[in-house]
């Protein structure tokens, strides 16, 4: 007996079998990409998100909203024509098969949307625990596939099930594209599970962020740009416990200046703004930080740990390049000063996802990622962005993931 | 300063609270420095954590995280002098803390445990009967916290017979012999908690067995039983009930800081023996919170020397209450409530179930 699958939308959750999913899927035919009615569908999702109390207040599922707004899709589309070249037409891949992760409620809705904009059909295996704010985006996307056009409401079935190999066997047999958000141990049990022969894997394994911070610009930054800067950093590490991949631990200071009065500033106005947004850390995890932190201190990895206060504990970390390995998250960050910015290459790897950066030029940014080279981080932005989502993730252009590239040669 | 004329050393709870704290925060400071000169990797935490070498209240004392015990092998000693490697308990596959002693930690430590065991039980060994199984305290027991913590307490009494078989269910014949032999003279017993409530009270309340002249020491934790609700009033009431158990006394302690030892007096409350200290640490500032105040549980104790865990925090919460005047047990007291509670954590790092 295979597991027992359930579908939440669209429709009233009911039991779904196989049976149903194959006539599900010789439905519809797909649409084009960017096409105006998918386009549409997003902005009223938006709107609805925006008038919901409780989603307009969730950071997660408001930044959802803003990313679904028509400007930004407008960019989008112009952004993804542009990048196609003449001789090519995008088409859809098909269908899309999606594990989004159990703990970042608001991320289904991100690979849903890219890849209906894409004009593909999508299966989203709902994870079993989804939290109050996923379910909220769940219930809020049925609502708006049911106002669209049938078309429009067969794009999408959001499934639910337990963990079974041989049902997702079953899914990977019948999709063209499968994305999994998930860690180094789901990455490696998908892969486990084959795909179609032509099917594409886009897969979101375990990664580690970072942050550097120009010193001579920090000593010339004003209170309010200060101020700014410790509310993006809250953003970045903090909103979601420092455990997203995107999330900094180790921060660097570059260039000349007093480090010492910088990083005093610093690291007051986070733990500052923390309390002010009422983060606290749960105890548990803040006795793992002062257990992690004393680990570094005994093994000499640290000079120096400072407690900024229940969410701001700072690690001096002599050696950039030296890998901390997993933390605990929950606000502890490994603090090191470096001359240049090249001299945070060493401390790239494959590993490492982000880099959010404060006052450095633009073409030091580029040099920069040019020197790195192969080691160069997936993404390089402003503190204060690190959890903006943007079709350009890990490395991968996700709308070029979820389309194929149709050559048309001028005869 | 032999251990015979040392106040710190004599009757555990005679010592009162004005007396006892200069004399710990000499011996603790001493400590501190005792430490950092022979065990390297204390020397770098001091230094890292920039924590007073030399505290002027007991609060100010460095201590380290509990659970740095698991990851790190500490010792103040050279590997030749490791007499004895205690480790903690924990189920399969979970790190268990290393704690390293040496000859004479371990006599400070028997030391330690008969002066405490002997102010409530007296100076005379009684019969005792083991809330266990032989097993636990056979030769080929793995030894464990539960083996050490069972064979610690045997030597404080004679006659033993052990009240479980080897597949824990209770061994009424060995009870009733026991009972026979012994039930009209003090006797004592001793157990861990939730084996003592799962596997004795549970099959034998009611059964018209008479405890009455038993004295009950327990330790072993309250987590299992707060999950079914039973705090350690209702735990006494249902032995006295149940058993006609009356004197039923709890015990605190952990296996990382030797010479911890804090008993449960008549007065329900657990009670700081003169070589050891509690702290209690409020939760938002990690300041030394008020008397009665709920928050992370800091112990002292003089006597690690072999290993650097004079100050450690533990990751159970507690309170701590002041003397009272006139009562027989001099020295702060203190109420366990259970572990810090096991943070759920986000991230993007989890597929649920796959």
């Amino acid at each position: 007996m295979m597991t027992e699958m359930r579908r939440l939308l669209p429709g009233v959750e009911s039991v779904f079998t196989l049976p149903e999913l194959d006539d599900w899927l010789a439905l519809g035919p797909t649409l084009v990409p960017f096409a105006p009615l998918v386009e549409d569908l997003c902005a009223r999702l938006s709107q609805r998100l925006f008038a919901h109390a409780q989603a307009r207040l969730d950071p997660g599922l408001a930044a959802f909203a803003f990313w679904l707004r028509p400007a930004r899709l407008t960019g989008m589309r112009r952004d993804f024509f542009a990048n196609c070249p003449e001789t090519c037409l995008s088409v859809p891949r098909g269908v899309v098969l999606h594990f989004p992760p159990a703990n970042v409620d608001s991320l289904f809705g991100y690979g849903w949307a890219l890849a209906l904009l894409a004009g593909n059909r999508s299966i989203i295996r709902v994870p079993e625990r989804l939290g109050a704010m996923g379910r909220l985006l769940l219930a809020l996307i049925g609502e708006s596939l049911a106002d669209s056009s049938p078309e429009l409401a067969a794009s999408s079935l959001f499934l639910s099930h337990a963990r079974d190999d041989r049902l997702t066997a079953e899914l990977s047999a019948r999709a063209d594209v499968r994305v999994l958000w998930g860690g180094d141990a789901s990455a490696a049990w998908l892969r486990g599970i084959a795909a179609r022969p032509r099917g594409r894997d886009v897969i979101f394994p375990d990664r580690q962020s970072l942050a550097a911070l120009s010193l001579p610009a920090y000593a010339a930054a004003d209170e309010a740009a200060r101020a700014a800067l410790a509310g993006g950093l809250f953003n970045d590490a903090l909103l979601f416990d420092q455990m997203a991949c995107s999330s900094p631990l180790l921060l660097a200071w570059v260039g000349e200046g007093d480090a010492t009065a910088a990083r005093d500033d610093f690291w007051g106005r986070l733990q500052a703004e923390a309390a002010r947004r009422g983060y606290l850390p749960p105890l548990a995890q803040q006795m793992a930080k002062r257990t992690q932190a004393a680990g570094w201190a005994l093994d000499g990895e640290t000079l120096d740990v400072r407690q900024w206060g229940p969410a701001v504990t700072v690690v001096s970390w002599p050696d950039a390049s030296k890998p901390a390995g997993a933390h605990v998250g929950g606000g502890i960050f490994l603090e090191t000063r470096l001359a240049a910015l090249a001299d945070l290459i060493p401390a790239c790897s494959a590993r490492t996802q982000t880099l959010t950066v404060f006052g450095f030029a633009d073409d030091a940014l580029r040099a920069f990622a040019v020197a790195a080279g192969a080691q160069a981080p997936d993404r390089i932005v402003p503190i204060g962005q690190a959890l903006a989502f943007s079709s350009y993730w890990d490395g991968l252009d996700l709308l070029r993931e979820f389309t194929r590239q149709v050559h048309l040669p001028r005869s | 300063m032999t251990l015979a004329d040392d106040p710190l050393w004599g009757p555990p709870f005679a010592l009162a609270q004005e007396a006892k704290t200069p004399l710990l925060l000499e011996r603790l400071n001493e400590l501190t420095l005792w430490h950092r000169d022979r065990c390297p990797a204390y020397a770098r935490y001091l230094a890292a954590m920039g924590m007073p070498l030399k505290a002027q209240s007991l609060t100010e004392l460095p201590w380290l995280p509990v659970g740095v015990f698991k990851s790190h092998d500490l010792r103040s000693i050279p590997e030749s002098e490791v007499f004895r490697v205690l480790t903690s308990s924990g189920t399969t596959g979970q790190q268990v803390s290393r704690i390293a002693i040496d000859r004479e930690a371990a006599l400070l430590q028997t030391r330690a445990l008969s002066a405490v065991i002997g102010a409530l039980v007296g100076p005379r060994r009684l019969p005792m009967l083991i809330i266990d199984a032989a097993a636990t305290a056979g030769r080929t027991a793995a030894f464990n916290a539960r083996t050490a913590g069972v064979l610690g307490m045997m030597t404080f009494g004679r006659a033993h017979a052990f009240a479980l078989t080897d597949d824990m269910q209770p061994d009424l014949s060995a009870i009733t012999a026991f009972l026979d032999k012994h039930g009209h003279e003090p006797f004592l017993m001793f157990g861990f908690t939730f084996v003592v409530w799962a596997q004795f009270l549970q099959a034998l309340a009611g059964r018209g067995l008479d405890f009455g002249q038993g004295l009950l020491i327990h330790s072993g934790g309250w987590k299992k039983l707060h999950d079914q609700a039973v705090d350690n009033g209702a735990f006494k009431a249902a032995l006295r009930d149940g058993l006609n158990l009356r004197r039923v006394h709890n015990f605190y302690g952990m296996v990382e800081q030797i010479g911890s030892i804090f008993l449960e007096d008549e007065d329900g409350f657990l009670h700081c023996p003169s070589f050891a200290e509690v702290i209690i640490r409020d939760p938002a500032t990690w300041e030394p919170a008020a008397a009665g105040q709920t928050g992370i549980i800091q112990v002292l104790s003089i006597l690690p020397r072999s290993y650097p865990g004079h100050a450690i925090l533990t990751e159970d919460l507690g309170a701590w209450f002041p003397e009272q005047p006139g009562s027989a047990w001099q020295g702060r007291r203190l109420r366990v409530q259970g572990r810090i509670p096991r943070a759920e954590l986000r991230g993007c790092g989890d597929v649920g179930g796959g």
